[in-house]
Parts: C-alpha cells; sequence; structure tokens
C-alpha cells in the first residue's frame, strides 16, 4: 500500500516535468490532454420501481406469453409493433427504439436481474437502500455517489486546483439521498436560477466577499465556493448553448432535465457526476403493452437519453447508469398492471461500455427460478454494477470506500481499462 | 386612574429604566449575554424588544416561564391554528375523509398523467391529502414564527426529528402525522422521556414508517389465522376476502427495522452497547405491535355483510377503528427473550395487565428509557442543540446524571444545562449554524413579518430541509456542516432579498426599521459583529443584513 503511494507520486512528480518539458518544447501535446476532459458519470433513477419485462423482454421464454397474459409483447419481427432483437433470446420493447442503434454500435449495454439482497417490496426503504448503497442498513448519513466523488477527490494532488463547484450536480429540487453527505454539489430543478438580476448580483458580490473573509473556516469556504459557482457560471454561461444541430429532445411537460443537464456538461463547469430523475414507473394500473401509459414512459426516457448522448457529442466521455429501486411481478395482476416485485433490469450506456449484448444471469421464467415464486430473482448485485461503472466511468483508483465492507465481483459491463 | 393602575404604570416604569440600563444595579454583561444566547438558541430567534423584555422579566423567571409553557398566554395563535381542520381531527377521521383514491380514480390520475395529447390533457383529479400536508407546514412554520411558548415549539421539532417519521412511507403515513405530533410529540416535548417515548412507539405513524406494523412471529400466516378465527362456518366470509385482500396479508416474519433504530437512534446510541441479538431479542418482545389499516376494516365490513355481526368472531367484533393501534396477540412471539442481559419475562410477573403480550414491549421500552446509555445519548444531542456541536464531556456528565436521578425528566435535564456554567461560556464560543427551519423563522421574526399560508415551506424545503419529509430515520443533522455550502449559500442569500424585497412568497413582510443599526445589535447575537457595508440602504441593506454569515449564526 505504501508502496503504491510513494509510486503514485513519484509518478505524478515525473511526469508533471514530463509535461513541462513536453510544453516548453511544443504546445501540441500538453493542449491535446488538457483539452481531453475527464470522464463524466450521470445517474439517472426510475423511481416507482420500473418493469423490467416491458424494457427487455425475453421473448424466446416459453412461459413468458402465459404469465404476461394481454401485456405480452410481439416477437422481433412480428405483428404490428414489433419487438427489437437485442440476441440471445431478448427483445427491446418497441418504444426504446431511440436507444436501439446505440445497442447495436456497442454503446449501450443490458444487464438482466439486477437489484438489491435486501427482500423489502417498499419503495421508499427500497430507494433508501439503493441511494445510500447499504442494503438493510437505514442509518447511513451519506449516498453512494458522494461516497465515489470522496475517491475522485481524494485522487487530485496536493497543490492541484480545488474540484469545481459544480463537481456534482443534480437536476432535482433537493439534494438526492445519492449524493447527501458530498461537498461541491449543486441541486437545483432548474439551473436558470443561477442567472440573477443585476441588483441581486451586485448584493452578492459583496456577500460573497463577506463569506471569504469570515473568521470561521467553513463560513469562508462556502463563501469561496459560491463565488466560484456564480462566477463560474456567469463566465460558461452553458444555458445559451443550443442542442447540437438535429438533436431533438422529446416534449412534455416541463423543461426536460437531459437537455439542460447536456448544456452543463458540454460548457466547462467541471461536472463529474451527475444524478437526474424520472418518476411514474409504479405501474400497477392499465400499464399497456406495446402502447400504453409505460410505452409513453418508455419513449420519453429513451428518447430523451438518445437525444441527451448525441447533444454531448463525443468531447465528453460520459457514462449514464439507469437505477430503480426493485422490478415489479412477473405476472401482469388483476388491473392490467404489475405488483411490486424484486429484479429488475438496469441500462449502462458510453464509449467505455461493453454494449450490444445482455449482460447478467438470466434463470428464465420457471416457477422454481423466481424469487418468492413470482418476481425475478436479483443475480447482479447493484453495487458491484455501481462500482464497476463508477470506476470506469471515474477513473477511480480506490473503491473500497464506495460499499464499506462489501466484496464486489466482476460484472463485465465495462470494458477493461485501455492504456 | 385607580391606585391599582397608577401602581401598574409605576412598575412598568421602574422596569423600562431598569431593562434601559438607566436603574440602579441594571442588569450585568452577563444577564446580557444570557439572555441573547437564550433567545437565539431556546427561541426561534429575537424579535425586535426581545432582549428588553427578558432582561425586564429576568432569565430565570423568563426560562422558568418557558419550561411550563401552560403559563404563557398563547391564545391568539391557538385560536387561529384552530382554523387548519385537519389538524383538530383524529387518525379514523382522517382516513374516513381522505379514503384511498379508488381504482377508477387512480387510473384517471395516471391517465391524465401520461397523456401526450394536449386535447385529452383534462385537469388530473388531485389526491385532496395533499391538504393535510399544507396544513402540517402551515402550523409548524406559525407556531414558529408567532407563538409565545417558543421553547416548547422548538422542543417539539426537536423530538419530531428525533423520533423522525417520513410522510410519504407509504399512502397512510400522512394521516397519522397531525395526531403524531399533535397527541404524541407535544404534549411529552418537555416532560418524561419515558412517556414520550412509549407514545412514539405506539404510535401508528412510527409503526408505519419503521415497520413494526409487519413485524409477527415467525412463520405466522395471516390468512390461516383469519380462517381460524372465522371457525367452521366461516366459509361466508372467507368468501368475502379478495385478491388485493390476499395479496395485503402477505406479511409475515420478524421486521427488525423498529427495534433497531429504537436502540440504534431513540435511546442507547449507536455505540450504546447493544448487539444484533439484542436486536432481533427486542424485535421479537415487539411483535404484534401493528396498525389497523383501512384495508382490514373494510375486510372486517365484508365480512359482517356476509355473516351478519352476530355471528362475527369476537376477535373481529373488536378490531378497533382504522388508524388505531392494535396489539395482534396471535401475531405476537411468546416465547422468552433476552435483552441487554434481562429476562423480559420477569418483567411480565409484575404487571397486572397480565393477559396481553404488550406488557414486553412496555418492560423493553422502561429497560432503554431508564438505560445509562440512553441518559447520556439523549443528553449529547440535547447539548448539540442548544449549547456546542461538541459539547464539553463535563457539560454531558451533568445532564446524563440529572437524567438518571429523574428518571428522565426532560424538563430538568433541560434545567440542568441552561443553568450550567458552561451554557453561556461554551454557547457563545460554539459555531452553531440556522438550519432551514430556524433562518426561516428567525428572519421573518426579527424583521416582524407573519406567515401567510403554506408557501413558506418550499422556501425551506428549497434551503434543504422539506418539513415532514426527511427520509432517513436519522432526522435531520444539527452539526453546521451539513448546512454550509455553496449551494446553501446561494439559496439562503436569495432567500433573504426576497424576504427584504417584499416579496417572499408565504410571508407578509413587516417593513423596515428606522434605525437599521440599533434594530440590527437588537436581534442579533453577537451585536460586536454586525456586518455593515456603508454604501448600502433600504431593501438593500436589510438584505445584505439576513444574508451575511453573522444571520446565519445561531
Amino acid at each position: 500500500m505504501m508502496q503504491n503511494r510513494w509510486d503514485r507520486r513519484e509518478f505524478l512528480r515525473m511526469s508533471g516535468s514530463t509535461l513541462l518539458l513536453l510544453g516548453g518544447a511544443g504546445g501540441g501535446a500538453l493542449e491535446a490532454r488538457d483539452r481531453a476532459k475527464p470522464g463524466v458519470l450521470v445517474v439517472l433513477f426510475q423511481r416507482g420501481a420500473a418493469d423490467a419485462l416491458h424494457m427487455v423482454v425475453p421473448y424466446r421464454d416459453k412461459r413468458y406469453r402465459g404469465l404476461r397474459g394481454a401485456l405480452a409483447l410481439e416477437e422481433p419481427g412480428k405483428g404490428e409493433t414489433p419487438t427489437l432483437d437485442l440476441g440471445e433470446g431478448f427483445a427491446f420493447h418497441s418504444a426504446l427504439s431511440p436507444l436501439y442503434p446505440l445497442y447495436g454500435a456497442g454503446q449501450l449495454g443490458v444487464i438482466v436481474n439486477t437489484g438489491s439482497p435486501d427482500p423489502t417490496r417498499s419503495h421508499f426503504d427500497a430507494q433508501d437502500y439503493m441511494e445510500s448503497g447499504t442494503p438493510g442498513k437505514k442509518s447511513t448519513r451519506d449516498g453512494w455517489l458522494a461516497r465515489a466523488l470522496i475517491e475522485i477527490s481524494g485522487r487530485q494532488p496536493s497543490g492541484a486546483e480545488a474540484p469545481s463547484p459544480f463537481n456534482a450536480v443534480a437536476l432535482t429540487p433537493q439534494m438526492p439521498r445519492t449524493l447527501a453527505g458530498a461537498r461541491d454539489t449543486i441541486a437545483l430543478e432548474d439551473f436558470g436560477s443561477l442567472e440573477r438580476p443585476r441588483r441581486e448580483s451586485a448584493l452578492a458580490e459583496r456577500l460573497e466577499k463577506l463569506y471569504r473573509e469570515d473568521a470561521s473556516a467553513s463560513f469562508a469556504a462556502a463563501g469561496t465556493e459560491a463565488s466560484r459557482a456564480v462566477t463560474l457560471f456567469r463566465e460558461q454561461n452553458p444555458l445559451a448553448l443550443p442542442p447540437r444541430k438535429g438533436v431533438r429532445y422529446p416534449g412534455g411537460r416541463g423543461e426536460n432535465p437531459l437537455k439542460q443537464l447536456a448544456q452543463l456538461l458540454k460548457s466547462g463547469l467541471g461536472v463529474r457526476v451527475a444524478f437526474v430523475e424520472s418518476s411514474g414507473w409504479d405501474t400497477h394500473f392499465r400499464q399497456g403493452a406495446a402502447t400504453g401509459s409505460m410505452a409513453n414512459l418508455l419513449g420519453r426516457l429513451s428518447g430523451s437519453l438518445a437525444a441527451f448522448y448525441e447533444d454531448v457529442g463525443p468531447d465528453v466521455p460520459v457514462t449514464v447508469l439507469t437505477v430503480t429501486e426493485f422490478g415489479r411481478t412477473v405476472a401482469a395482476n388483476g388491473a392490467g398492471g404489475t405488483d411490486h416485485g424484486h429484479g429488475s433490469v438496469t441500462m449502462v450506456l458510453g464509449a467505455g461500455v461493453r454494449g450490444g449484448r445482455v449482460h447478467g444471469d438470466w434463470l428464465g421464467l420457471q416457477p422454481r427460478n423466481l424469487y418468492e415464486g413470482r418476481d425475478l430473482p436479483v443475480t447482479t448485485d447493484f453495487r458491484d454494477v455501481f462500482t464497476e461503472v463508477a470506476t470506469r466511468a471515474l477513473s477511480l483508483e480506490d473503491t473500497s470506500g464506495l460499499f464499506p465492507g462489501y466484496r464486489t465481483k466482476s460484472v463485465g459491463v465495462m470494458a477493461e481499462r485501455s492504456l | 386612574m385607580t391606585a391599582k393602575k397608577r401602581l401598574f404604570v409605576a412598575l412598568i416604569l421602574a422596569a423600562c429604566l431598569l431593562a434601559s440600563g438607566l436603574g440602579v444595579g441594571g442588569p450585568s454583561g452577563d444577564e446580557v449575554t444570557r439572555a441573547r444566547l437564550l433567545l437565539s438558541r431556546a427561541t426561534y430567534g429575537a424579535r425586535p424588544g426581545d432582549l428588553d423584555a427578558i432582561l425586564v422579566q429576568g432569565t430565570k423567571a423568563w426560562l422558568e416561564e418557558q419550561l411550563e409553557p401552560a403559563r404563557i398566554d398563547d391564545s391568539a395563535v391557538l385560536k387561529s391554528l384552530q382554523k387548519l381542520e385537519n389538524l383538530q381531527l383524529s387518525t379514523t377521521e382522517l382516513m374516513r375523509k381522505y379514503p384511498q383514491p379508488s381504482r377508477a380514480e387512480r387510473e384517471a390520475m395516471l391517465k391524465a398523467r401520461d397523456s401526450d395529447e394536449p386535447g385529452e390533457r383534462k385537469p388530473p383529479p388531485r389526491d385532496r391529502r395533499g391538504l393535510v400536508l399544507r396544513e402540517l407546514w402551515q402550523a409548524k412554520l406559525y407556531r414558529a414564527v408567532h407563538s409565545e411558548r417558543q421553547l416548547q415549539a422548538v422542543m417539539t421539532d426537536f423530538w419530531f426529528n428525533h423520533f423522525n417519521v417520513y410522510a410519504r412511507k407509504n399512502r397512510n403515513t400522512l394521516l397519522t402525522l397531525p395526531s403524531y405530533e399533535r397527541d404524541a410529540i407535544r404534549p411529552h416535548a418537555l416532560g418524561r422521556f419515558e412517556e414520550l417515548l412509549t407514545a412514539t412507539a405506539e404510535h401508528p405513524a412510527m409503526l408505519f414508517y419503521l415497520d413494526n406494523w409487519v413485524n409477527t412471529k415467525e412463520g405466522f400466516d395471516p390468512r390461516e389465522a383469519l380462517r381460524a378465527q372465522l371457525g367452521r362456518r366461516g366459509g361466508r366470509g372467507r368468501r368475502a376476502m379478495r385478491d388485493e385482500d390476499e395479496r395485503a396479508l402477505r406479511i409475515s416474519g420478524i421486521n427488525e427495522n423498529y427495534a433497531r433504530e429504537l436502540m440504534e437512534l431513540h435511546t442507547l446510541g449507536v455505540d450504546g452497547g447493544y448487539d444484533q441479538k439484542d436486536v432481533v431479542e427486542v424485535a421479537r418482545a415487539l411483535t404484534g405491535w401493528s396498525v389497523v389499516g383501512p384495508q382490514a376494516v373494510r375486510v372486517k365490513q365484508r365480512i359482517e355483510e356476509r355473516m351478519g355481526r352476530g355471528r362475527m368472531p369476537e376477535a373481529l367484533r373488536r378490531l378497533p377503528d382504522e388508524g388505531s393501534f392494535f396489539f395482534n396477540e396471535l401475531a405476537h412471539d411468546d416465547g422468552v427473550k433476552t435483552i441487554l442481559g434481562e429476562r423480559i419475562e420477569e418483567y411480565g410477573k409484575h404487571t397486572e395487565d397480565g393477559a396481553s403480550g404488550t406488557h414486553e414491549g412496555y418492560a423493553v421500552i422502561a429497560l432503554l428509557a431508564r438505560h445509562p446509555s440512553t441518559a447520556r445519548f439523549v443528553s449529547t444531542k440535547l447539548a448539540q442543540k442548544f449549547v456546542s456541536d461538541s459539547p464539553r464531556g463535563a457539560l454531558v456528565d451533568e445532564m446524563s446524571s440529572t437524567f438518571m436521578r429523574t428518571r428522565g425528566d426532560i424538563r430538568e435535564v433541560l434545567r440542568t444545562m441552561f443553568y450550567s456554567k458552561h451554557f453561556v461560556e461554551d454557547g457563545m464560543a460554539s459555531e452553531k449554524v440556522k438550519t432551514p427551519l430556524e433562518l426561516v423563522a428567525s428572519a421573518l421574526r426579527a424583521t416582524g413579518a407573519k406567515v401567510r399560508g403554506a408557501a413558506l415551506a418550499r422556501t425551506v424545503a428549497e434551503l434543504g430541509m422539506p418539513l415532514y419529509l426527511c427520509q432517513p430515520p436519522t432526522g435531520y443533522d444539527e452539526q453546521a456542516a451539513s448546512w454550509l455550502g455553496a449551494g446553501s449559500i446561494l439559496t439562503r442569500i436569495r432567500f433573504a432579498t426576497e424576504l427584504a424585497g417584499g416579496h417572499l412568497p408565504g410571508a407578509t413582510p413587516g417593513g423596515l426599521p428606522r434605525d437599521f443599526e440599533a434594530w440590527a445589535a437588537d436581534v442579533l447575537l453577537r451585536p460586536e459583529a454586525l456586518p455593515v457595508d456603508e454604501s448600502l440602504s433600504g431593501v438593500d441593506q436589510m438584505a445584505f443584513f439576513l444574508s451575511s454569515p453573522a444571520f446565519q449564526r445561531q
């Protein structure tokens, strides 16, 4: 351990001087290195427990039609609204078609039967466990993404510039549990509120000074951060950036949070992790099949994600992880919907993803392989997925603090680190 | 003028002289500091004139009065709060007033939400239960800003946070909260810890929130139990069951959630000397402590329709109203339990109510409430709230020993703390930051603004403290570090600017003071730290002051 640390410091020192030399010899290499933006991780929470079988359809399983009844979807290439073949007997719901080209291009991977080892079917508890990253333990104060953020900051060599005040952003009205306890985090439903009217900003400048010069270190730090946040936001003016040509975000009520997130990422605010959420996945009643309420939700989700990914473009190495607190019953209930279940499905989108394939252990729909005879089982612990994705997306070196006391296993959804 | 009235006026004059320091032996510097600190920590912040008033009365007399809220006339506030109708109702009444939306209604809501075609979009049916939450918000803010019983309001929030419940835990939790705060917390906020703990343990709000309502002995089968109750002739009753009832009844087994948090967060503290085995044993002792939900009552009604009341089994007939505490004897684990080395069975022998298994739960509560670790844990938390984020051991020792000596008399523990020599010394030296609720309430109080409706709760939420909506059972953190960050400073500045400018939603502005510096020194904890910017005046000066670090400090 000590040896490693020394090596790393030595490496940094040496590479620093090498870079300086390079900079002296010819700026090109240094500039190129500067331009390469660090990786960004976006966590998208589908609140309400998304129905995995309506996203990734095991159409070849012979029990599928019988169990799903009116909810059953067409096979790929068949019927009016065919599902989209993912290989190995799985298919996307037709409403996920905007994401299908990304799957084909190997940028999008799916993991079946993911979830929490905790058996709870309470939205509140399951979201809590997934956001804190500690299944079964409620008193954890911080969120797993906040801990990931600490791993990033911890890697900053001493004397390096302090992390951006926009190190983490959440496009939610309140700080999500996932980011609880994080520093350098701003949660706002609409970042437009940072563009203050002139009169307010003159006052703010004086106040920020007052904070910066406060005798107490914590006030001074907060004031400095606030100053930097506002100044940086004004300099970068991210909300003036139009979407990339040809990119269209799906409509719907209110501003599309992914559209604004793309603006934040495309500017130089220094965002490393971001949190967005979508609600309405608690489909107990008439969720519909190829069309209907869940198809609408999926259409908006996939359309927004595909637009976001194209909008951000290859300049920002972004990885998107979708999560949901648990899955739903395999069988349809009496009301054309599905009830609270167990295992669900996770999607990972990004250049470092081993995409174009279905990951995870699929055990089929035989009753004996279902959780409590009714739900998809969990064969991949969400912590394994989160660790692997965060490690690669953010180039983390030490991940032991992410899920304390848990030994993670490899999932294989992310490509090996290329050097 | 009668002689009596003349005497009264003379006394008032004398008091004024004393207060202005012109009288013989005006309040000492220590007394003024103590008064400022009490106003800052034991209330939601000083209003203009409060400092003079407390000095006239004397800090000791003022504190003694605050410790006995019934002695304080608060009729104007109580009268205003009477208008919030839902807060006067019992949980049963609320459950009947706001039945769960029917399947058709819920479908309509979903449809309205998911519809993409603008032509189809009708105003979605509203979940009218939201009104209950808005009334809770309004009352909390109204009391914080306007109640004369300030310490009671502060302590009610302290205990609500200590015994936190999240309003959206499930569809029914919100409807239990008016009673939870009114009946379980406030009456005991300055009373005995054991009674407070018992009241929360039995309350449907807590039973729902930490899942004890589904905590049953291993292998308990509610369907089996119901069938057994219905007996041989119960076929008709059984046929009254529907799929959804069967699904609702699919609960069984030990659920440790409440047992764990009861020890970790409510009593002993995480290092209080218990282990996982104690958690299981406490959970077993509390098996069967449950709540009658609306669904159970509907099943009962359907069975009654089919069988007739007379032929219904006794246990079903005796089922209390929805929203009530209910001890389900059939789900209770009768075995011997050993908790923190004590055999719980022993306690049962001393209770008169030998027939009921609840005595085990009460025994556990008594054992935990009287434990030295609890005395220390609760005292530490109180000292953190009122004195310093990291209180010195000696103060916590004093408070814990009072706690033990008085069997958890909260009023006595507070006396020990407020009268300790460490209160002023450490209190003034410490760096406490106002929570969002404290900031908003203190700013309204200082400026003479009034709470209007519930809209202010949105501001408190934007500042990071959605009221009644704290998810984890830990409640909100008291420590300064949790409330200081770039985002929070910016939001605090925005709040101050809106309030000063008179356009803060949910507040009727109070107007600007004539002598700004005198006013500011009157409402600030440390008047020597008065932030002044000569170039500012009027609204800007006020916004600057309310946003300053000095006003964020408590």
